[in-house]
C-alpha cells in the first residue's frame, strides 16, 4: 500500500515536472472538451482520430493525450446537455434532464459551475478507485486462468448488451456477437486457418481494431449526424459559474455514492460513462428529499449524474490495465492504443510494468485538474465551440477519418474497412442496435476463441472446470441471471413472487413526495 | 443515445422498431447465422492431421457464434409475428415515405460524397488533390440550402443597399452564394494542405 501511494507521488512528480506533459495534458483535455461539447462527435470518436493521430509518439505521452480526450470528452458533453438539451456525448444524457430545465430557469453559469465541480469530484474519485483497486484486481487476476477469461469474455458482450439496450436486451445481444463473429475473421491463434478469408489477402490478417472503430464511431456517426437537423442555438450565461465551496460540499453524500457507483459501473466490461450517469441519478433521486424536482430541475440529480458519468472514466481504465478488457467503448480505443504503443496491459501488468498503472493514475489527476481550470474560466470562450458550422466541421472529420484509418497500418484496405464499417453501424444505429456491445464483442472475440479452445483442450474436452471453479461460477450465474433479466417473462415472474409474499405494492411511493 | 432517439425511421411509437422491420432483421440474422454455421462445418476439423478434436478445429468458436446468432434471428422472427411483423400490408407505403423524407436524400449524397472520395480519388490522385474537390463538394452541397435562409438576415449592408437599390433579396443570395464560395474553396485548400503538411511532416507519415 505504502509503496503505491509513494510510486503514485512519484508519478505524479514526474508527470507534472515536465512541461511537455503539462502542456500536452492541457491542449488534448482542451480538445476533448470541444469534441464532447459538439453534438456529434463523441468522446469514442474523439479518441479514435486521437489514437491514429499519435501513433508516432512515445508510449507515456500518446496515452497522456489520450486520458485528457476521454477525460476532456466526457466533462465536455455537459455543456451541450446543459446549454441545448442535447447530450455532446451519450454519456450526459441523464446530465441534460436536470441541467437544461436549471439552465432555462435562468442558472446557466452555476448549473455548468456545479456540472464541473461534479465532473472534478468524480474523476478523483475514480482515480483513487483506480489507484487502489487496480493492483489488487491484478493480483487477483493472476489466478485466472483460460477457463476464467472465457466468462470473462462472455460476461462482457452479455452485460453490456442487456445494459447499453435497456428497451431491448436481445439486439444488445446480437450486436455483441455480430461483434465476436467479425473478430472472427482472420488467422485462428491455434491453427493459423485463415477463417472467412476467402483467399483475399488482406483478409488473412483478420480487421486491424482501429479502422474498425473509426467506421463504427467516426463514419456511422457523420452520417447520422448528417441526417438531422441542425441543432438550436446555445444560451449564454449571465451569472455566476464558480460555485461556491460550501454549496458543492453541501451535496457530498450525492458525490460521494455517484463516484463510486459511476467507478463501479466503469469497471463492468462494456457498460460505461452512459450507465455511471443513469445509475448515479436513480440513486441520487432514491436519497433525496426533493424527488419532485428530479427532471425539471434538481441540483441534486445534476452534480449525481455528471459526478457518476466522470467517475466511469477512470472505472473503465481499471480493467483495461488488469484484464485487458475495455470497461467502455473509449476504454476500448485506450486498450487498443496500449497493445500500437508495446505497453501489455493484463495480469501481469503489477509485474512487468508496476509504475504504469499509478502513472496513469496521475495522467487522471492532471486531466481532472485541466478540467476544472477550463470548466471554470473558459466557460464563455469554450460556448463559441457550439456555433462552429456543422458543414463546415464535418468534412474535416472524415478526412481525418480516412487518414486515420489509412495511417495505422498504411493500407488502403482499411479505409474499405473503415467505410464498410460505418454504413454498417449506421444501419445498426438506424435499427436500435446499441454500438458498444458490438465493439466490446470485436475486443473480446480474440479472448473468447483462444480461451474456451484453450480451456477444453486443457480439461481434454471436459467442461467441468468451466462451470465448477469458484470464480468460474460466480461469473456464469451472473451471466444466466442477466439474460433472465433480458427476458420479459422472468420478471414478470419476479413480480408476482414478490406480490405474493409480500402484498401488492403501494401507489408510486418513492416518487410522489417532495 | 442522443442522434438515435431523433430519428424516427423505422421505430414504433414504443421506441422499439417495428414489427416489419424486425421480420427482416430477424430473416436476415437467422440467413446470416445458418451461413456462418455452414462455412464453420467447410473448416479444417478432425480429419485434418493437426486437429484431434472438434473444439481444436478453427471452425468451432464460429460456428458456435453462428449457431447463437441464428437462434437470435429466430426469436426476433417470432417474435416479430407475434406483434403482427406478418401484417405488411403499407409496409410498403411505409417504406417509400422514408425515402421521400429529405433525410434519406441527405444520406445518399453523403454516401455518394465519401465514396467517391475514399474510392474514387484516393490512391488515384495525390492526397492533397483528392481532399480540395471533396471538402468544397462536401461544403457546397450541404451549405447551399442554407444560403437563402442566411440572406434573409438583415444586416447593416442589407439594409442599405435595399435602400437604395430597392430589391433585397435576390442580390443578397447571390452575395451569400458568392460568400459561400469562396469561403468553402479556401477552406478546402487549406484543409487539404494542413492534413497534409501535418501528416507528413510533423507525424512522418506516408498518406494514401
Amino acid at each position: 500500500m505504502l509503496e503505491g501511494i509513494v510510486q503514485l507521488f512519484e508519478g505524479v512528480i514526474t508527470l507534472s515536472s515536465d512541461g511537455w506533459n503539462l502542456f500536452h495534458i492541457a491542449w488534448a483535455t482542451l480538445l476533448g472538451i470541444c469534441v464532447g461539447m459538439l453534438p456529434g462527435l463523441t468522446a469514442t470518436l474523439g479518441l479514435t482520430l486521437m489514437a491514429t493521430l499519435t501513433f508516432h509518439m512515445p508510449a507515456g505521452q500518446a496515452i497522456l493525450i489520450l486520458i485528457g480526450m476521454y477525460v476532456g470528452a466526457i466533462f465536455g458533453g455537459s455543456r451541450s446537455a446543459i446549454l441545448l438539451n442535447i447530450p455532446g456525448t451519450p454519456a450526459n444524457a441523464a446530465v441534460a434532464l436536470d441541467g437544461f430545465p436549471l439552465a432555462r430557469a435562468g442558472n446557466v453559469g452555476r448549473a455548468m459551475g456545479i456540472a464541473t465541480a461534479g465532473a472534478v469530484f468524480g474523476t478523483l474519485i475514480g482515480m483513487l478507485c483506480l489507484a487502489f483497486f487496480a493492483p489488487v484486481l491484478a493480483d487477483q487476476a493472476l489466478k485466472f486462468q483460460s477457463y476464467e477469461f472465457f466468462w470473462l469474455a462472455v460476461l462482457g458482450v452479455v452485460v453490456s448488451g442487456r445494459l447499453t439496450a435497456s428497451e431491448d436486451p436481445l439486439k444488445g445481444w446480437i450486436a455483441g456477437f455480430i461483434g465476436l463473429l467479425v473478430a472472427m475473421v482472420g488467422q485462428d491463434v491455434l491453427q493459423a486457418y485463415p477463417r472467412f478469408a476467402y483467399g483475399y489477402g488482406q483478409m488473412r490478417g483478420g480487421f486491424d481494431l482501429l479502422p474498425v472503430l473509426v467506421g463504427v464511431f467516426g463514419f456511422s456517426e457523420l452520417l447520422t449526424v448528417m441526417k438531422t437537423p441542425v441543432y438550436p442555438s446555445a444560451q449564454t450565461t449571465k451569472d455566476r459559474v464558480i460555485p461556491k465551496i460550501r454549496e458543492v460540499l453541501g451535496y457530498w453524500k450525492n458525490i460521494a455514492g455517484s463516484g463510486i457507483i459511476g467507478t463501479f459501473m466503469g469497471i463492468i466490461p462494456g457498460v460505461g460513462e452512459d450507465m455511471g450517469a443513469w445509475v448515479s441519478y436513480a440513486y441520487a433521486r432514491a436519497i433525496s428529499k426533493k424527488r419532485a424536482l428530479f427532471g425539471k430541475g434538481s441540483w441534486e440529480g445534476l452534480i449525481s449524474s455528471q459526478t457518476g458519468c466522470s467517475a466511469a472514466v477512470p472505472g473503465a481504465v481499471i480493467p483495461v490495465l488488469t484484464l485487458a478488457i475495455p470497461g467502455s467503448a473509449p476504454a476500448a480505443v485506450l486498450l487498443a492504443a496500449l497493445f500500437v504503443h508495446g505497453v501489455r496491459p493484463g495480469p501481469l501488468i503489477m509485474d512487468t510494468n508496476p509504475g504504469f498503472v499509478y502513472e496513469v493514475v496521475a495522467m487522471v489527476l492532471l486531466a481532472s485538474l485541466a478540467i476544472l481550470l477550463f470548466g471554470l474560466l473558459l466557460t464563455k470562450p469554450l460556448l463559441k465551440v457550439l456555433e462552429v458550422p456543422r458543414n463546415r466541421l464535418m468534412p474535416i472529420i472524415f478526412v481525418l477519418c480516412v487518414v486515420g484509418a489509412y495511417a495505422v497500418n498504411s493500407r488502403v484496405f482499411d479505409i474499405w474497412v473503415m467505410l464498410g464499417f460505418g454504413v454498417l453501424g449506421y444501419f445498426m444505429r438506424e435499427l436500435r442496435f446499441p454500438m458498444a456491445p458490438l465493439i466490446l464483442g470485436v475486443v473480446l472475440g480474440p479472448i473468447l476463441d483462444e480461451n474456451l479452445r484453450r480451456g477444453l483442450v486443457l480439461a481434454d474436452g471436459g467442461i467441468g472446470p468451466f462451470l465448477t471453479r469458484p470464480i468460474c461460477m460466480a461469473l456464469w450465474i451472473v451471466i444466466f441471471v442477466t439474460f433472465l433479466l433480458g427476458t420479459t417473462w422472468f420478471p414478470a415472474l419476479l413480480g408476482r413472487v414478490r406480490n405474493a409474499v409480500l402484498g401488492p405494492p403501494r401507489d408510486d411511493a418513492p416518487y410522489s413526495s417532495e | 443515445m442522443t442522434e438515435e432517439q431523433q430519428t424516427g425511421s423505422v421505430e414504433s411509437v414504443s421506441g422499439r422498431t417495428r414489427p416489419q422491420m424486425d421480420l427482416f432483421v430477424g430473416l436476415a440474422l437467422l440467413l446470416l447465422g445458418v451461413f456462418v454455421v455452414h462455412q464453420a462445418f467447410q473448416m479444417p476439423s478432425v480429419e485434418h492431421p493437426r486437429v484431434r478434436a472438434v473444439y481444436e478445429g478453427p471452425g468451432f468458436v464460429p460456428g458456435l457464434l453462428g449457431a447463437a446468432i441464428a437462434v437470435f434471428g429466430l426469436i426476433v422472427l417470432v417474435r416479430s409475428v407475434c406483434e403482427g411483423g406478418l401484417n405488411l400490408k403499407g409496409a410498403g407505403g411505409q417504406v417509400m415515405d422514408v425515402f421521400r423524407r429529405p433525410e434519406p436524400r441527405r444520406l445518399t449524397i453523403l454516401l455518394l460524397l465519401a465514396l467517391g472520395y475514399a474510392w474514387g480519388l484516393i490512391g488515384r490522385v495525390s492526397f492533397p488533390m483528392a481532399t480540395f474537390p471533396f471538402v468544397l463538394a462536401f461544403i457546397l452541397v450541404y451549405d447551399w440550402e442554407n444560403t437563402a435562409e442566411r440572406a434573409q438576415h438583415e444586416n447593416w449592408l442589407v439594409a442599405l443597399g435595399k435602400r437604395l437599390v430597392g430589391f433585397q433579396l435576390r442580390w443578397s443570395i447571390f452575395r451569400e452564394r458568392v460568400l459561400l464560395v469562396v469561403t468553402a474553396t479556401v477552406q478546402a485548400a487549406l484543409t487539404a494542405w494542413i492534413v497534409t503538411y501535418v501528416f507528413e511532416n510533423i507525424f512522418l507519415r506516408r498518406l494514401p
